[in-house]
């Protein structure tokens, strides 16, 4: 019986190496994405209010980072780029005290790689802070990506001239999921509910990503710009870059030292251990065990 | 030795061999294979090619680069060519020029067979460094963000080639250990840059 149990704690043992090398794969994935976020203030709120506008670390009484004076509606900054980490987005007065309390703010986590865009939002009756994430993952093929972000107090289709629908229904204070699009040279077409549709030409650039504003004017009238989110050009190489000839590798460039050699001789003495200890305990193994195999 | 030491023993040598070995083959990122090497994909066109000048030099001043720039296109299965010459870098011309909007990409051998090559001490960049391109005779002056290294089996394609909202540049040369039967190097080094 203690061979029994011998095999099946050999087992278990090997079980625990096993899981082992399969914890010890999961630890090589690749590091995070490098270099920072980045955030864009906005206001979209379709009214008379301006507001200083401000982007600081950790808190609303943490050191500004970026400041925009006298922010009115349809505004949207450039991108500000800022090491991953805390910070808040705060809105006060028109010259009011950066130290003041402000009268909007909200706290944004960014996160490397990540991109977003944040400020003013709403309807004018309940504006509040607010952040949308934006998108900078590579569209697929070669399309380009394309959302709208509707800030004109209306519901309305927006859609390709001569081609797809890009978002139908969309409704005031919204910003939609982005879309694939084909590249080229585009018109997009905003046509509200029961209102005059107005159109905008945008040259859309393969892997790039864009965002479609809509706004409104003091008439109601609506009016539409296009933001490029992110930018790329030409083809997406494949996979990484053999930049190397190997004379600088290893000291001596042994091959029988390489790492890659001696993780596979560790295998074989593995496999020569198992191999053997089964053997063994087969030999020794009392009849009585036997006979039940 | 009893027959249940041996045992034990015959145990513990497996054991500790898997897992050694396992932790080895882990930290080299080889268990994921390299089918992205291998894999075919079907040529592109480029969508578009870019317009104005070409880069024409890459210096980087804390670590003694300076070197004219090779055009580099794509090899048939789609991922990037080296550049020909070991001491000098290439500007991957089906991309972003460096200075525009766009992660602009520059790649450099670490080594050639018998010695340091352009960009050997690509990994000595620290996080503020700066990185020069010369573009229509005129500097583009970029500051180094973050230097990473990636299994190539697991090169983040979406990071390093994926649209960005501002001018960035792209340093990527080899790295980790040399695999002798593929003759070809396990990492991939990236430098991520971003315009002044």
């Amino acid at each position: 019986m203690a061979v029994v149990s011998l095999t099946r704690r050999l087992v278990a043992t090997l079980a625990v190496a096993v899981a082992a090398l399969g914890m010890s794969l999961a630890a090589a994935s690749p590091a995070a994405a490098a270099g920072g976020g980045y955030v864009r203030l906005a206001h979209l709120v379709p009214d008379k209010i301006a507001c200083d506008m401000y982007l600081q670390l950790h808190s609303v009484s943490g050191n500004v980072v970026k400041f925009l004076p006298s922010v009115k509606y349809g505004t949207i900054s450039d991108y500000v780029m800022v090491p991953a980490g805390t910070y808040a987005v705060a809105m006060r007065g028109p010259g009011a005290d950066a130290k003041s309390a402000p009268v909007l703010s909200t706290v944004l986590t960014v996160a490397d790689g990540h991109a977003y865009t944040v400020g003013r939002m709403g309807s004018p009756d309940h504006a509040e802070a607010r952040i949308i994430e934006d998108d900078r993952t590579l569209p697929t093929g070669d399309q380009a990506k394309l959302r709208v972000v509707q800030a004109a107090q209306r519901t309305l289709n927006v859609t390709v001239a001569d081609g797809p629908v890009v978002a139908k229904d969309v409704a005031f204070t919204t910003a939609t999921a982005y879309q694939g699009i084909e590249p080229g040279t585009k018109t997009l077409r905003v046509q509200p509910a029961g209102g005059q549709a107005t159109s905008i030409q945008t040259t859309i650039t393969a892997g790039s990503i864009y965002s479609l504003l809509i706004l409104q004017g003091d008439d109601g009238k609506l009016s539409a710009a296009v933001l490029t989110d992110a930018k790329r050009s030409g083809t997406v190489p494949h996979g990484g870059v053999n930049t190397g000839g190997g004379g600088t590798a290893n000291p001596g460039g042994n091959p029988l030292t390489s790492p890659t050699t001696v993780a596979a001789l560790l295998l074989v003495i593995a496999a020569a251990g198992l191999t053997g200890a089964v053997l063994i305990g087969r030999r020794y193994l009392p009849a009585a065990d036997r006979a039940r195999r | 030795m009893t027959r249940r030491t041996f045992l034990m023993a015959m145990a513990a040598v497996a054991a500790g061999a898997v897992a050694l070995g396992g932790l080895i083959v882990g930290a080299l990122g080889l268990a994921s294979g390299s089918s992205a090497d291998t894999r075919w994909v079907p040529a592109r066109a480029a969508a578009s090619q870019p317009a104005g000048p070409r880069p024409e030099r890459l210096r980087i001043a804390s670590i003694g680069v300076d070197t004219p720039l090779e055009d580099l296109t794509l090899n048939l299965d789609g991922t990037l060519r080296a550049p020909t010459d070991y001491q000098r870098a290439g500007w991957y011309t089906q991309g972003t020029i460096p200075g525009d909007v766009g992660p602009a990409v520059i790649a450099g051998h670490v080594d050639s067979k018998t010695g340091p090559a352009v960009f050997f001490r690509l990994t000595d960049l620290r996080k503020g460094d700066i990185v020069e391109v010369t573009r229509a005779g005129a500097p583009v002056k970029f500051k180094v963000l973050a230097v990473k290294k990636y299994p190539k089996a697991q090169f983040p394609t979406d990071e390093v080639y994926g649209p960005t909202p501002n001018a960035q540049l792209r340093l990527i040369t080899c790295g980790g250990d040399f695999d002798r039967s593929r003759r070809s190097y396990v990492d991939n080094v990236v430098v991520y840059a971003v315009a002044q």
